[in-house]
């Protein structure tokens, strides 16, 4: 049996904690003096304090109309007072490209993330691009128990430099809460809260559980079905953990749930409080849901979060931060993407269910944020919230029940925005962005099928289709394929392991596909179906171009790159009906979504970018931007 | 988390790196020394097998 992925961590994560504590404590105190001088030094900069509230996914045309009506009255005067105009995305217009240049300043080929997956060149397996979990080499094995003797390998695979970090070696701190692509934390000067990319227990981006008292044990999309077995007084199941561990639970018929020594009151419809659980030395969080009592009952689980009192891995700097925040405020969702959209998809929870789940977890990431913000006299506080791209990804479609879901939860942002005003003076710069807008998904395309009918893809032999991740590709007379959001690959020779295509007919290859995939119609209605496809020779620059895809595609608003184009299938028809609760996306043509961009001073800022917002929070601070950096100055420091 | 280790390399040859670490948009000597190690690692290191892979990408929303 394995114990955890990070039970390495969790062995010594408290004695650690406890340890670097005091130890800072001790040279706080011995550098008092020099700290004094420092900020004394600090108070002549021109700005003093920088706050950055991302709202992931705040659509400018929706804004634009709510502000125009009245409904987003401190986003209005904000706009007002100072700047607002829409901020250009980057290409591919998806939040791990997009906040990874909002960090670093430089286009993707700067910071290597390119999409939400990358491909192992040798096996053409999928990986996810911004993080790498493997897990400890080293084990003592003592009968069926394995124990873990070393550390998981824990890696960032974002390059490039975030502005925190060259803010930190100019001596100026940061809080950093939940921005995309910064598991695991690189250690500064500063605070910072992992996000998108952290995994769950089970070592996954999140598999929630789903028990039935009328169900078989089967996999579902993003999780597992459960049964609950009838017993005595009652039903009773067993949650899964990391690997082969599982801990058992019985539910009483007053829907009262035991597990071990700790007991929770089931309401149906209520989610339970965050329930700590141990794995072996592994420690998780939970939230049970009580879906259904009649005639069966159902009860949901989160994914097994890491729990942030005792993590497994690391998701905070300095590692006690996530405990800290944990103690003062309550345990809290660790998750990369925690709002649950498989569970909602897969009918495991309803609208009003996830809603309330995207709630909650809004809460807690507002009590850290102002936390923060209580804390922060100078420097930089960040902190991105994504409720905005799960509710409108999963409600863009919403349904007349839900026709003011999205409308509403704008207007929340806008009372989030109000309370941060509070926190800016005269010396404080106050920015609002998002890192792309929105539009519907109703249609997905297959390249993958587009290019086994135009000849550039071939099936082994006896193969009608493709299975996930090119299961049945004949890489031997494939020249090119596509998997992820956006990026369309060639099989290049001294590139992927079974290359074909030579370096020199590249280029050819790449505008024969490009003219052709350009302005491609969809036969179901007549539309265009792909608005532009870029090629990246052309758009990026930088160290990491070769681990680019070599075409981006511009999908037209209401098209996406399909369900099974997304995990490398190769089915017969190239356009799909997409029917699934998630209903809207902005994985498009990067100029049909840009995101917004407000601050309270007057910026010179028309035309913006997100490659813009590094080099800018730099200048503010008196700091001149590297000369790696593509982003332009769009704020002066006096 | 220690999240970096020291290694000792010929000055000559770094000193020959750091012309062009900031042209060819590296943000440091190091981050051009671990990219040059990661490309010949892709080549000689084993990976996860692709059912492993394919099961830490579950419940990434935007894939089924």
């Amino acid at each position: 049996m394995y114990i955890g992925p990070g039970a390495g961590f969790a062995f010594l994560g408290s004695f650690l904690a406890i340890l670097v504590s005091l130890c800072a404590s001790l040279v706080s105190l011995l550098i008092w003096p020099f700290r004094v001088l420092w900020r004394l030094r600090l108070g002549k900069r021109p700005t003093k304090k920088v706050i950055v509230l991302g709202l992931d996914g705040l659509d400018p045309r929706l804004t634009e109309r709510l502000m125009s009506e009245g409904k987003l009255p401190n986003l209005h005067s904000l706009g007002e007072q100072g700047f607002y105009g829409r901020l250009r995305t980057t290409c591919p217009p998806l939040s791990p490209v997009a906040w990874s240049t909002f960090a670093t300043g430089v286009n993707p080929a700067g910071h290597n993330i390119f999409d939400f997956l990358n491909r192992n060149l040798r096996t053409y397996a999928p990986e996810l691009s911004s993080a790498r979990v493997s897990e400890s080499k080293r084990y003592l094995r003592i009968g069926r128990w394995a124990i873990p003797l070393s550390k998981p390998l824990v890696e960032l695979r974002r390059k490039s430099k975030p502005f925190w970090e060259i803010l930190s070696s100019h001596g100026i701190g940061s809080t950093i809460l939940r921005l995309p692509v910064t598991f695991p934390p690189v250690p500064f000067q500063g605070r910072l809260l992992s996000a998108m990319s952290t995994p769950d227990l089970r070592g996954t981006q999140g598999s929630f559980s789903w028990f039935s008292s009328d169900t078989a044990q089967s996999q579902v999309e993003g999780g597992l079905r459960l049964p609950l077995e009838t017993i005595k007084n009652g039903w009773a199941g067993s949650l899964p953990g990391p690997e082969s561990c599982s801990l058992p639970f019985t539910i009483t018929p007053s829907y009262k749930l035991l597990l071990g020594d700790k007991t929770v009151q089931l309401v149906r419809g209520e989610y339970s409080d965050w329930m700590r659980l141990t794995f072996g030395r592994a420690h998780g969080i939970v939230r049970f849901l009580l879906t259904q009592t009649d005639p069966a009952i159902s009860l949901y689980v989160t994914p097994i979060e890491i729990d942030p009192e005792d993590p497994a891995l690391p998701i905070s700097h300095p590692a006690h931060y996530a405990i800290y925040l944990a103690k003062l405020l309550g345990s809290f969702a660790t998750l990369g993407m925690a709002e649950d959209t498989w569970a909602l998809n897969e009918g495991a929870i309803d609208q009003d269910a996830f809603l309330r789940q995207s709630k909650l977890i809004q809460a807690e990431r507002e009590a850290m944020f102002f936390n923060a913000l209580d804390q922060t006299k100078s420097g930089v506080a960040a902190c991105v919230f994504d409720t905005t791209d799960r509710v409108q990804h999963m409600f863009y479609a919403g349904g007349p029940s839900h026709s003011n879901v999205i409308e509403d939860l704008y207007c929340d942002m806008d009372r989030i925005v109000g309370h941060t005003l509070k926190y800016v003076d005269k010396n404080t710069t106050f920015v609002v962005l998002s890192d792309h807008g929105f539009c519907a998904f109703r249609r997905g395309i297959n390249l993958n099928a587009w290019l086994l009918e135009n000849g550039y893809l071939t099936l082994a032999e006896g193969r009608s289709e493709g299975g996930e991740y090119f299961d049945g590709i004949d890489w031997s007379r494939t020249r090119a394929y596509t998997f992820g959001l956006s990026g369309l690959y060639l099989n290049l020779q001294g590139r992927e392991a079974q290359g074909i295509v030579s370096p020199s007919e590249a280029p050819i290859l790449r505008a024969e596909l490009l003219a052709k995939l350009s302005g491609l119609i969809d036969p179901g209605d007549g539309q265009v179906a792909i608005e532009k496809v870029y090629d990246a020779q052309a758009i990026y620059h930088g160290p990491y171009l070769d681990a680019a895809p070599d075409l981006i595609i511009g999908y037209a608003p209401g098209y996406r790159a399909s369900w099974s184009a997304a995990v490398g299938k190769v089915p017969k028809a190239i356009f799909e009906d997409n029917n699934k609760c998630w209903s809207g996306d902005h994985c498009v043509d990067p100029d049909a979504v840009p995101g917004v961009l407000f601050t309270n001073q007057k910026w010179d800022a028309e035309g913006a970018g997100i490659e813009d917002m590094a080099p800018t929070i730099l200048n503010l601070f008196g700091i001149q931007p590297p000369a790696w950096m593509d982003g332009r100055i769009l704020a002066s420091a006096s | 988390m220690k999240s970096k280790t020291t290694v000792k390399l010929s000055s000559a040859l770094c000193d020959r790196a750091r012309i062009i670490v900031e042209r060819a948009g590296y943000s440091s000597l190091e981050e051009f020394i671990e990219h040059a190690m990661e490309r010949d690692l892709a080549r000689l290191e084993t990976s996860d097998s692709k059912e492993e892979l394919v099961r830490k990408l579950k419940g990434l929303g935007y894939l089924k």
